[in-house]
């Protein structure tokens, strides 16, 4: 077991931190600021959950022969029935309305999600209303160090979460949940984890000083890549302006340390949730888990969500980008 | 009358402070004009001016700095007043300008420049030797070697400067200006003075070789006077002695001890010189013919060892071979302080003395058992000093912005910064402003692709003496960094003397106080005030104006110094730990109060693994409080106030 000093060595020194938030919150040394994971102040512990937790380092997914997208019970299509959902969500509000009905129904009690700071900086958010649920639809395509909601959530005791998380976030977790130093109310709360598929993701101040650059001033509430050959970053201003930029130009602000992330569909998570392509008002859905069964069982008796079968060609194009990214050499 | 000092008291002895004895020393000389800028170890001189400076109808003022303190002086001077200007050796330079070409144009009524210099650089940034200036300057030095001599020669500085025409300089040194001693008073002045400058002459340095040569004329004089100076002494055997030892200042005094205590007194002649610079020539040249080995004893720089030498270069073919010691032969270090043990092994080795200090056992005994009494300490802020808070938050805001950004820093409490106790965020300090002054130039380096975020701190006092120049400069010249002013309200490093922005001066009337936001403003900058205690909000607000790259930006953390505080209204907070909350040591924590935030106000307790309050010394800022990661820090309104 190790602490922060490997963390410093292995990850923050060579830059490869993706800003999941799984340290974040757990002492007073790392802290998220302005979409930065940051470590403020010289910690002399030889071993600490700082490094059991961080993805970087507690790295379990990624052999080329397995399957490429990890295992699982089932794949759909799917999306949410309520057409107001799907105004604001990315792509067929699935997840939205999971966490809606989770939260609803009582399976947990407080849901753990990204949204923005009031400085426009994404940041994870605890949200128990509907209304607060709403307010995170959409990804922001940046790190948003989001777990230090979940570690906020549950500092002074247990309490049924539900998670919306990138790969990288989804392992942390399962680490958190794995280690001896964890505290159990740590471990006893991670009721629900919900996975996003994920190529890469940004360093946010790097986007943020582009854009600003650009001269965009209203916060964005969306980003998007929309499938090849586009070759576009999309961004959707809060005045409902959507401005396109040349994929090329935002490419050198990928996270380096997404490049050693061999999980492109959430292998951790209960449900894995990302886009089918060329079917903008759908979702991929993975069901992972037993846990993950059973929030879709109820979710399809509810009829909270319209599900089918996932095109075959769809399923294959999903295990071939997904193996890309097992591929990946980091550069 | 508040002060004894003020006394007319013929005769009586009193223990005083070198720096009383020289304050005292001016009022027997009949000093109409007192000005300073504080300073250690100089500071008290003017203190105790300003205390009896009602009642006995003198001026006196705390100055924004050394050199507008002499330029005031002079004023005085030129109208026939006698004038009095106290620094510490730092303010010697800052006066420098204004010096060499005032000992162009001459002086009326006497000016006594004291200059108290610090050797081991005891509450200083460096050991600087200001004597210099009396060479660069070409007036004369006085170098006092106790309290007595401190009046003494001060009230004779006086009559010196009026009578040649030029200022004096008397050098103190901590030693002397802090060491109690009895002196016997003179009698104040009666001579009234009235000012009024005389319009038919008119004081410049043109033409300038001409003023020049009277200058030297000057000094001509004063040597003259030196002659048969009562400043100047010898003792020790009338001949045949083995060694000859030139002393000034508290050497003389170290050298009694040391010729004592090695039973030299019979073999080593003893020449105390108080008369420095220009030397009495025929004098010396009279005991240098005493003994062909002499030993040079003087803090810090070899000032008189050099003067001597050289002019023994001129009289040696009628003298013949000598051989000196001192810091040029390596005996005596021209660095650190001067004491009676270094003399004791330079006179051990010059006379081949087999000297055994004591018994080497009984000290390894003595130093362990005071070690154990005495609690290791390290420079560091006061409990509840907003200093901390100020730099904890400008600590956090340069991580946060994570380009690398440092402070540079300047003169004052906040100098400290350099160590633990202000996270070691400062990275350079120097002279008065110069922190401003440097920001100003990195803030120029962007095109060289320098792209690290600058802060300068200054405070209040440091600001208005030398911060204001070089913001000038930054703002016209474009820079590009974030000024902070670090407003406590007081000079605080130097014992809380009043500044332009406190309301009040020297002597206590009250006065109007410029406020430094108006002042930055003026200058067209933007100005923002942050409270340091807020940590949370100041820090954020730090990291948002470090983001801005629009020139000089200015915030003013505005917060009394916690000694003040504590005087005036006291703290809100009673402060304690909640020992079930507190982790301790554990993950999560690993003693974040004790071992990173620092204030003296928290103890680890080592037996039960917890943080508690030294109720002693906690002041009830309440700031930590907002650090502990537990929320096991509590505060509860103080029911006592
Ligand atoms: C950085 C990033 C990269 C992605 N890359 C891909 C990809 O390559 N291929 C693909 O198919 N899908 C990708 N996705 C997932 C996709 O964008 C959708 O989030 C997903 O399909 C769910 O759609 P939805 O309509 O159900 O979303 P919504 O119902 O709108 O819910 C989106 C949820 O995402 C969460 N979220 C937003 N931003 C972040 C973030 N930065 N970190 C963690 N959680 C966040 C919010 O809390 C919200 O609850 C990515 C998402 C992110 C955030
Ligand atoms: S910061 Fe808080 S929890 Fe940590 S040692 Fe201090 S009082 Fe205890
Ligand atoms: S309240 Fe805390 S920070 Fe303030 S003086 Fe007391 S121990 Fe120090």
């Amino acid at each position: 077991m190790k602490g922060i000093r490997a963390i410093l060595a292995e990850v923050f020194k060579p830059g490869l931190c993706v800003g999941c938030g799984g340290c974040v919150g757990l002492c007073p040394y790392i802290s998220f600021y302005d979409g930065k994971v940051i470590y403020t102040d010289e910690c002399t512990r030889d071993e600490g959950r700082c490094y059991e937790v961080c993805p970087r380092i507690q790295c379990s997914i990624g052999q080329v022969d397995e399957e490429p997208i990890g295992p699982y019970l089932a794949i759909l299509r799917s999306r949410a029935r309520n057409t107001e959902i799907r105004q604001t969500t990315q792509y067929g509000g699935t997840i939205t309305a999971l966490i809606l009905l989770a939260l609803k129904e009582g399976l947990i009690k407080k849901a753990v999600l990204t949204s923005d700071d009031s400085q426009g900086a994404p940041s994870g958010v605890i949200a128990q209303t509907e209304e607060e649920v709403m307010a995170c639809s959409g990804s922001r395509y940046v790190g948003a160090g989001s777990l230090e909601a979940f570690n906020r959530a549950v500092k002074e005791e247990t309490i049924p979460c539900g998670i919306v998380g990138l790969p990288c976030q989804a392992e942390s977790l399962r680490s958190m949940q794995a280690s001896p130093l964890s505290h159990p109310q740590h471990k006893d709360s991670v009721t629900i984890v919900l996975g996003l598929f994920c190529t890469w993701s940004l360093d946010y101040r790097s986007l943020n000083r582009f854009l600003k650059e650009k001269n965009l001033k209203t916060p964005i509430i969306k980003y998007d890549i929309p499938p090849p050959p586009a070759n576009v970053f999309q961004v959707t201003t809060r005045d409902k302006e959507t401005i396109e930029f040349p994929l090329d130009d935002i490419r050198s602000f990928v996270m380096p340390g997404c490049a050693f992330c061999r999980d492109m569909t959430a292998e951790k998570a209960d449900l894995s949730v990302g886009t089918v392509e060329g079917m903008e008002e759908w979702n991929t859905l993975i069901i992972r888990t037993k846990i993950g069964q059973e929030l879709l069982e109820l979710a399809d008796k509810k009829g909270v969500l319209e599900l089918e079968q996932l095109p075959r060609s769809n399923l294959e194009h999903l295990k071939e980008a997904s193996l890309a990214k097992r591929r990946r050499k980091p550069h | 009358m508040k002060n004894k000092i003020g006394l007319d008291r013929v005769g009586e002895t009193l223990l005083l402070m070198g720096n009383e004895a020289i304050a005292r020393g001016a009022l027997e000389a009949g000093v109409s004009f007192c000005s300073s800028y504080p300073g250690n170890p100089s500071s008290e001189i003017m203190e105790t001016l300003a205390s009896v400076a009602r009642d006995l109808n003198i001026y006196a003022e705390w100055s924004v700095n050394e050199k507008v303190a002499l330029e005031a002086a002079t004023a005085a001077s030129f109208a026939g007043l006698r004038a009095m200007v106290s620094m510490k050796q730092n303010g010697i330079n800052v006066v420098s300008d204004f010096l060499v070409n005032l000992s162009l144009s001459g002086i009326k009524g006497g000016i006594v420049l004291v200059t108290c210099d610090d050797p081991g650089g005891i509450s200083s940034t460096n050991e600087e030797d200001a004597r210099f200036i009396a060479q660069v300057a070409d007036i004369p030095l006085l170098e006092p070697a106790h309290p007595q001599d401190a009046l003494d020669m001060t009230r004779w500085a006086f009559d010196l400067s009026e009578t040649i025409g030029s200022v004096c300089v008397l050098r103190s040194i901590s030693r002397i200006s802090h060491t109690r001693g009895s002196v016997t008073l003179g009698s104040l002045s009666r001579k009234k003075r009235t000012a009024h400058f005389d319009t038919s002459i008119s004081l410049h340095a043109f033409p300038v070789t001409e003023k020049h040569k009277i200058l030297h004329q000057k000094l001509a004089k004063a040597r003259e006077l030196f002659e048969t100076s009562s400043f100047n002494s010898y003792e020790g055997p009338p001949d045949d002695i083995d060694l000859l030892i030139i002393a000034c200042g508290t050497g003389f005094l170290y050298a009694r001890e040391a010729l004592e205590l090695l039973d030299l007194t019979g073999r080593v002649g003893l020449l105390k010189i108080g008369t420095t610079w220009p030397l009495p020539e025929e004098w010396l040249e009279n005991h240098l013919s005493r003994c062909e080995r002499i030993l040079f004893v003087e803090d810090v720089d070899p000032f008189l060892e050099r003067n001597i030498k050289a002019f023994f270069a001129q009289i040696s073919p009628k003298l013949g071979v000598r051989t000196f010691y001192g810091k040029g032969s390596g005996h005596i270090p021209p660095f650190g302080e001067l004491n009676p043990d270094i003399l004791v092994y330079a006179l051990a080795r010059i006379l081949d003395i087999d000297y055994k200090p004591e018994d080497r056992d009984y000290v390894n005994k003595a130093e362990a058992l005071v070690s154990e009494l005495v609690p290791p300490r390290e420079f560091g802020f006061c409990p509840g000093c907003p200093h901390r808070a100020s730099f904890w938050s400008i600590k956090n805001a340069l991580k946060w912005d994570d380009r690398d950004g440092f402070v540079s820093g300047d003169i004052g409490c906040y100098t400290m910064g350099i160590w633990p106790t202000g996270f070691n965020q400062v990275k350079s300090v120097h002279a008065m402003g110069s922190g401003v002054g440097m920001a100003s130039g990195y803030g120029k380096l962007y095109t060289y692709g320098f792209n690290q975020p600058v802060i300068s701190v200054v405070g209040d006092s440091t600001f208005f003496h030398a911060g204001l120049p070089p913001l000038i400069n930054a703002i016209y010249n474009q820079a590009n960094f974030l000024l902070i002013i670090l407003d406590n309200g007081a000079t605080a490093m130097t014992g809380f003397q009043p500044h332009p922005g406190t309301g009040v001066n020297a002597i206590g009337d009250r006065v109007q106080s410029l406020d430094i936001a108006s002042i930055c403003r003026a200058l067209g900058v933007s100005v923002e005030v942050a409270d340091p205690y807020e940590i949370k909000d100041t820090a954020n607000t730090i990291y948002r104006l470090l983001q801005e790259r629009t020139g000089v930006r200015v915030l003013i953390m505005k917060r009394k110094c916690a000694l003040v505080q504590k005087r005036e209204e006291g703290f809100p907070y009673r402060v304690r730990v909640d020992e079930e909350r507190c982790v301790g040591d554990s993950c999560g924590c690993n003693r974040f109060c004790t071992r990173v935030f620092r204030c003296p106000g928290l103890i680890w307790d080592q037996e039960k693994k917890k943080t508690r309050i030294d109720e002693v010394i906690c002041v009830g800022c309440g700031v930590c409080t907002e650090i502990c990661p537990e929320g096991a820090i509590v505060r509860e309104k103080d029911n006592h106030e």
